[in-house]
C-alpha cells in the first residue's frame, strides 16, 4: 500500500514537472513567434515607408517648381541652367 | 484529284512555315551573336587598354598602392577597392535583413490585398533612377547623418537601392518552396512563424543567396548615387563617418579630363571592377547550379 502510494506520488510529480516544462517551452516559442512576426512587419513597414518617403519627397519638393518655361524650345532667363 | 490538290496546298503551307521558321532562327541567332559580340568587344577593349597600364605602373603597385595622385603619376587603387568593398558590405548589412524579411512578409504573412499593394511598390522602388536616389541621399540622408559625404550615407542609399533586387528574387524562391514543407512543420506542432523561419526559409536558401549575390552586383557597380553622397576623397577609408571613393566613382570623376597613362589607369580600374563583377556572376551561376542539382 505504501509502495503504491509512493508510485502515485512520483507519477503525479513527473506529470506536473512535464506540464511545467511544456508550458515554459510553449511560452518561449510564443515569445519567439511574436518577435519574428514583429520583425517581419517592421521590415515591411520600413520598405513601404522608405518608398513613400522617397517618392513623396521628390514629388512634394519637385512638382511646385515645374513651370511651363522649363519645357520651352529656346533658352531664356527662366530655364537656362548656367 | 481533289486529294492531290489538298496535299499540294498543304505542302506549300508547310514549306512557307519552314521558311518562316528558318528566317526566325537566323534572326534569333543574329541577335544572340550581336549580344555576345558586344560583351566580347567590351572585354577585349578593357583588357587591351587596361593591362598595358597595369604593366607600366606595376601590378602590385597598382592594386596594392595606397596613394592615387595622377598629377605625380602615382596610381594606387587600394583605397578605391576597399571603398567599394566597405560600401557594398555596409549596404548588405542594411539591405539584406530588411529585404529578406519583407520578402517573407510578402510570401507568407501578407494578405492578397496587401501583396497587390506592396508588390508594385517594390517594383516602383526598382524603377527609380539612381540619380534620383543620389539626389535624395544628398538632400535628406547626408544632412541627417554627418552633414557631408560619408561611407554611412553611401551605405544607407545603396542599402535602399538593393532592396528591390533582394525582395523580388527572395520572394520568388520562397513562393517556389513546396507547401508540404510548411504543412509538415505545422503538423509537427510548429507555429506559423517557426514553420516559415525554420523550414520554408532554409528550403529557399539558394534563392535567397542568389538574391544577395545580385544585390552585391548592384551595389558594387553603382556610380551615380554613390558619387553624390560618398565624399569621393581618394584616400584609405577612415571610418563610417568619413568620406571615401569607390572604383566606379573614381572612373566617373576623372575620365572626363584624363589623358595618356592616367586614362589607361582608369581603364585598368575598370578591368578590376570587371573582374569583381565576373566573380560575382560566377558565384551566382554556381549557386544556381547547386539549386538545380
Amino acid at each position: 500500500m505504501r509502495n503504491t502510494n509512493s508510485l502515485f506520488t512520483r507519477i503525479r510529480f513527473l506529470k506536473t514537472a512535464r506540464k511545467r516544462l511544456e508550458t515554459r517551452h510553449f511560452k518561449r516559442a510564443k515569445v519567439q513567434s511574436y518577435l519574428l512576426r514583429a520583425a517581419v512587419y517592421l521590415a515591411a513597414a520600413v520598405t513601404a515607408g522608405v518608398l513613400l518617403f522617397v517618392v513623396g519627397y521628390i514629388l512634394v519638393t519637385g512638382v511646385p517648381n515645374l513651370t511651363w518655361s522649363l519645357f520651352e524650345w529656346k533658352y531664356n532667363s527662366e530655364n537656362v541652367s548656367l | 484529284m481533289s486529294k492531290q490538290k489538298a496535299s499540294s496546298a498543304l505542302t506549300g503551307a508547310g514549306k512557307k512555315n519552314q521558311a518562316r521558321e528558318g528566317a526566325a532562327r537566323i534572326l534569333f541567332l543574329a541577335a544572340a551573336c550581336v549580344s555576345i559580340l558586344a560583351v566580347l568587344l567590351i572585354t577585349v577593349f578593357l583588357l587591351v587598354n587596361g593591362f598595358p597600364a597595369m604593366a607600366k605602373i606595376g601590378v602590385f603597385k597598382f592594386l596594392l598602392g595606397t596613394t592615387w595622385r595622377p598629377g605625380n603619376d602615382i596610381y594606387g587603387i587600394l583605397p578605391m577597392i576597399l571603398g567599394s568593398l566597405y560600401v557594398t558590405a555596409g549596404a548588405l548589412v542594411l539591405g539584406v535583413p530588411i529585404g529578406l524579411l519583407t520578402a517573407v512578409f510578402l510570401s507568407r504573412f501578407a494578405s492578397p490585398r496587401m501583396v497587390k499593394l506592396l508588390k508594385p511598390a517594390v517594383q516602383l522602388l526598382a524603377g527609380i533612377p539612381s540619380v534620383v536616389y543620389g539626389f535624395f541621399g544628398l538632400v535628406v540622408v547626408v544632412p541627417l547623418t554627418t552633414g557631408r559625404g560619408s561611407m554611412l550615407a553611401a551605405c544607407i542609399i545603396l542599402g535602399i537601392m538593393i532592396l528591390p533586387t533582394i525582395i523580388s528574387v527572395s520572394e520568388t524562391s520562397l513562393n517556389a518552396v513546396e507547401s508540404s514543407y510548411y504543412e509538415g512543420a505545422l503538423a509537427l506542432g510548429a507555429t506559423h512563424e517557426h514553420a516559415v523561419f525554420s523550414v520554408v526559409v532554409p528550403a529557399a536558401k539558394s534563392g535567397v543567396l542568389a538574391s544577395v549575390i545580385l544585390g552585391v552586383g548592384r551595389a558594387i557597380g553603382e556610380a551615380m548615387a554613390v558619387i553624390m553622397v560618398a565624399g569621393n576623397q581618394p584616400r584609405m577609408p577612415q571610418g563610417l563617418f568619413k568620406g571615401l571613393r569607390t572604383l566606379t566613382t573614381n572612373i566617373v570623376m576623372e575620365m572626363g579630363y584624363s589623358a595618356d597613362l592616367h586614362r589607361e589607369a582608369l581603364i585598368a580600374t575598370a578591368v578590376v571592377l570587371f573582374v569583381f563583377i565576373l566573380l560575382i556572376n560566377l558565384l551566382f551561376s554556381l549557386t544556381k547550379r547547386r539549386k538545380k542539382s
